[in-house]
């Protein structure tokens, strides 16, 4: 259970986005701008990073979360896999 | 010298939001939201969130700069701001801010150090959601700020009266339409 009374069922980020969505906004803008708008990288370079920093964090939502958008955006499971710890704790 | 080729004469953040105006406007979009829109929590006991935060993470900018807002804001001067950055346990504040610092104090280490009696203790002296909400991203956005600015390698004057005396002219002026040029 969440610290804060945030909407039921919703996980990670997104029902915090929901609790709060005056700050919401503007960090989904931020990421928006920064893993997807023009860039010399490509979308599908910047979501392992993404990726690799949340792994470092220990946060497996936002790991989980970004782990799947790097496949979806045509990363290979194994190439994903190298961004992950090792030995995930969970 | 910064890593990268940012516009000269700028220091700290400034330099970084004017290389890439881009992802500077929701950064600055954030902290007018956070810091400066109507809120339980004044904005003085949100700069000195942010400011001890920053405190924590020896990121020299940030906790001056709003260090400076924050004395403007709280009528403290450098000596009484040094004394509550370094312990904050018996400065002259409320117990629920206080409370709400010790949490800051837990995110800026991780997010899971914050812990169910952080939470709790707060709750009991009056701190609602919104307010440990704010004060959890406070924390974790200036944690993101702080190592924006160090992880560039920016640089910034030395002399921390500069921040004092510009804390009233940047507390007027907020973050929404923030120039750093200027």
């Amino acid at each position: 259970m969440a610290h804060i009374a945030v909407p039921e069922g919703i996980p990670g980020i997104r029902s915090l986005v929901m609790f709060r969505p005056e700050t919401g906004k503007h960090l989904y803008d931020l990421a928006q701008i920064l893993l997807r708008d023009p860039s010399p990288l490509s979308a599908a370079e910047r979501e392992p990073i993404a990726t690799h920093v949340s792994a470092r964090n220990d946060c497996t939502f936002c790991m989980s979360s970004h782990a799947a958008a790097a496949r979806v955006l045509g990363h290979r499971l194994a190439t994903v896999g190298y961004v992950l710890p090792q030995n995930p704790t969970k | 010298m910064a890593h990268i080729q940012l516009p000269e004469g700028l220091p700290g953040i400034r330099g970084p939001m004017a290389f890439r105006p881009e992802t500077a406007q929701p950064l600055n979009h954030l902290a007018e939201v956070l810091l400066r829109s109507e809120n339980t929590l004044s904005r003085g006991e949100r700069e000195l969130i942010a400011t001890y935060v920053s405190y924590l993470n020896d990121c020299f900018f940030c906790q001056n700069a709003h260090g400076g807002i924050t004395q403007y804001y709280l009528g403290c001067d450098l000596e009484q701001m040094d004394k509550i950055k370094t312990d904050p346990e018996s400065a002259p504040l409320s117990d629920k801010l206080k409370a709400l610092l010790r949490i800051a104090g837990s995110v800026q280490k991780g997010g899971k150090y914050v812990t169910f009696d952080q939470i709790e203790k707060a709750k009991s002296l009056g701190a609602t959601d919104l307010e440990i909400h704010d004060t959890v991203l406070i924390a974790a956005a200036f944690c993101m700020f702080n190592r924006y600015v160090d992880g560039l390698g920016t640089s910034a004057p030395e002399d921390r009266m500069f921040y004092v005396n510009r804390g009233k002219a940047r507390a007027e002026e907020g973050y929404a339409n923030y120039n750093p040029y200027q």
